[in-house]
């Protein structure tokens, strides 16, 4: 009997989702209030800036302020109902409570169609070109890029050029004319935007101007609207500039790159400047119990390494995944979205990985459930701590990937945004902090019972232990990489 | 008890665990299989329930030992379901499976079939997509065994409503094992 095949299926889903469905969810919704305290939480966080940056041939400057031109109106993301606050003579007001979560609810569902108005292949040439040869070259070295910041960043960079230069970046990242650009980075926009209390995944974008320096306000309108970008004008080189730049850049990435950022400031030759940012945090689906984490040893290219090693047993929902070159596991996060672990075979390098096309097709893969070589598990899974951070000048890459006339004064052409001649890019500048653990809920009953119950345990098990370097990729909701990174030491 | 500490008892080979076990999920997973199979047959599955589970534990470590054992009872339920083949003994079962029935597409032209954990996994999957009562209410309906009734009666509508609202459920089910090309 065929529905007997779903039974048997169904027996299987992951535990979590059983326990979930334990008691109605009436009374449950008591319950999730309630974790709410728990939420600091935290199992990956993630920060990213980019800094593009354009001089003037000639020089000069004037002026002495720093102030903003245009603010974007962000999209609205109403916080998860907080039960704490909805407590009246000692019980959950309950109609409050359904108010609050209905607009939460309503909230998450415009994401939801941001998301589905665009899928991972509409961006998997670009992503194919730009995660090797940014992660590339680094041998031994933790390196870490957000190849959505950057896609934002470069579109509007598209948006504030014209000609041949507007052409070479809209090549590069597979997309035919400006309005389907604008149309993919505010769906981009809004399906990666989201801080409402339980899960945090903010992106901001800026325009810095030199205060000499002529603008088209539509330009800046357009920017702001397409693509949340707020435009700031002041002297380059004053210290109130610079100070209000790493402010805003601490701001958006919630204060994880400060020491990237630390001393940053502009060139007084800048004549505008870009910057593009995400803050990202996330729980893990099934959190590592922090009792099993215990001290371990990473083989890295120049010898052995003390870190502390994660452990957990993926059941039930557990998929091991292989290539010629690699092997991988995913983790699912709370809310949607995943990490994956690439762990490159005994003598190949994660660098080799980059270069392997299949490895990258893995990582692109919108749903791994179609990989080919896939086999369901127990896993004993091993992820060491890490907290990696990386600084990346891209300009030569991006040259390389055939994004030059930007680059050189003589072809650049940013006539959309401003009618001075002379203006071109001169650097790109993208910083990352990738930080990955266990923890998050120490002393609550909520993470003691993790929930990947298997009711029938799979014949076979393997240990994935990234105990030497390795490849990861943290994905959103929409299941496009946010975050591409090697870990040569944890 | 907590949790850890039954599963300890398991992994030392301790019989305090089977009683352990007993006594704080006895109900529950009596609840199960009395959804699914009746009184009568309910219990002699519970109780094949611990001697499962003290095979299993070790190597296995739940993450969950309430779904674990659970699912336990899920499985032993149907394996006797299949073996008394009498279907009257089972009504609640049966009834059950027939509207799981209309989840499944359409099998022509369909061949590769898919191995029940790859279904698991989409399952998975679909659940966690959908909004949070509809996950819950599937999984009661459809892993617990709670009558359409009783649904009725926790969520406050009627009946038919439910009844209404389950079946598109199992309609955007259908849809996704569609979508996906599964062939069960």
């Amino acid at each position: 009997m065929r529905s007997e095949k779903l039974y048997d299926a169904l027996t299987e889903v992951d535990g979590a989702l059983v326990d979930e469905a334990a008691a109605p969810a009436e009374k449950q919704k008591k319950k999730r209030a309630v974790r709410l305290r728990w939420i600091g939480a935290i199992a990956a966080v993630l920060a990213a800036a980019i800094l593009l940056t354009a001089v003037l041939r000639p020089g000069g400057t004037g002026g002495l302020t720093a102030y903003a031109l245009e603010t974007p109106s962000y999209p609205a993301a109403a916080p998860y109902p907080d039960v704490n606050a909805l407590m009246s003579g000692g019980e959950v007001d309950q109609e409050a409570f359904t108010a609050a979560f209905d607009a939460w609810s309503s909230d998450r569902w415009q994401r939801v169609s941001a998301r589905n108005r665009y899928s991972a292949d509409d961006l998997h040439d670009y992503l194919a070109a730009v995660i090797p040869a940014f992660l590339g070259g680094h041998d031994g070295e933790n390196v870490s890029c957000s190849p959505t910041n950057l896609c934002l960043a470069l579109a509007m960079l598209a948006e504030t050029t014209g000609g041949e230069t507007r052409e070479q970046i809209l090549s590069l990242l597979g997309v035919s004319d400006m309005d389907s650009l604008r149309a993919l980075a505010n769906n981009l926009f809004l399906a990666n935007y989201n801080d409402d209390g339980a899960m945090k995944s903010l992106l901001a974008s800026a325009i810095w101007l030199r205060d000499d320096l002529d603008y088209k306000a539509e330009t800046l309108k357009r920017l702001a609207e397409n693509y949340y970008a707020a435009s700031f004008r002041g002297t380059m080189g004053s210290e109130a500039y610079d100070k209000l730049l790493r402010q805003w850049l601490n701001e958006q990435t919630g204060q994880q790159l400060t020491d990237q950022i630390g001393s940053l400031s502009f060139d007084p030759e800048t004549v505008l400047a870009l910057t593009a940012t995400v803050d990202f945090s996330k729980q893990w689906y099934v959190e590592f119990q922090p009792e099993r984490t215990e001290d371990g040893v990473f083989h890295a290219v120049g010898g052995e390494l003390a870190c502390r090693m994660m452990r957990q047993d993926v059941d039930s929902a557990g998929f091991y995944y292989w290539g010629e070159r690699f092997g991988a596991v995913t983790l699912s996060f709370k809310e949607g979205g995943e990490t994956r672990f690439l762990l490159p075979d005994e003598g190949v390098t994660p660098e080799a990985l980059l270069e392997d096309s299949e490895a990258l097709a893995f990582l692109l893969t919108q749903n791994c459930q179609n990989w080919e070589n896939s086999k369901n598990l127990i896993i004993h899974l091993s992820v060491p701590k890490f907290d990696v951070s990386s600084q990346l000048t891209l300009d030569q890459s991006l040259r390389e990937l055939g994004l030059t006339d930007a680059f050189d004064p003589k072809t650049a052409d940013f006539s959309p945004l401003t009618d001075t001649e002379g203006v071109f890019l001169s650097e790109l500048r993208h910083g990352t902090r990738i930080a990955v653990d266990e923890k998050g809920v120490t002393a609550s009953a909520y993470t003691i019972i993790p929930g990947a119950g298997a009711a029938m345990p799979p014949d076979e098990e393997i240990d994935f232990t990234l105990d030497r370097p390795f490849l990861f990729a943290v994905y959103g909701e929409d299941k496009l990489p946010l975050f591409v990174g090697v870990v040569n030491q944890p | 008890m907590n949790d850890l500490e039954i599963i300890a008892l398991f992994e030392q080979r301790k019989e305090e665990a089977v009683a352990a076990a007993a006594r704080k999920y006895g109900g529950y997973c009596q609840t199960i299989a009395q959804n699914l199979l009746g009184i009568e047959d309910a219990e002699e599955c519970v109780s094949d329930t611990w001697l499962a589970a003290w095979n299993r534990i070790p190597p296995a470590r739940p993450a969950s030992l309430r779904a674990f054992l659970g699912g336990i009872t899920r499985t032993l339920s149907i394996s006797r379901f299949r073996s008394l083949h009498a279907q009257k003994r089972g009504a609640g079962l049966t009834l059950m499976l027939s509207e799981l029935e209309d989840c499944l597409p359409d099998p022509k032209g369909v061949e590769e079939a898919v191995e029940t954990r790859a279904l698991a996994r989409l399952l998975s999957d679909w659940l966690r997509g959908l909004p949070r009562e509809d996950r819950v209410l599937f999984l009661r309906r459809y892993w617990y065994g709670v009558t359409v009734k009783q649904l009725a009666g926790e969520a406050g509508c009627t009946e038919n409503q439910m009844a209404q609202h389950m079946r598109k459920l199992r309609q955007a089910l259908r849809g996704k094992l569609e979508q996906e090309g599964i062939a069960i």
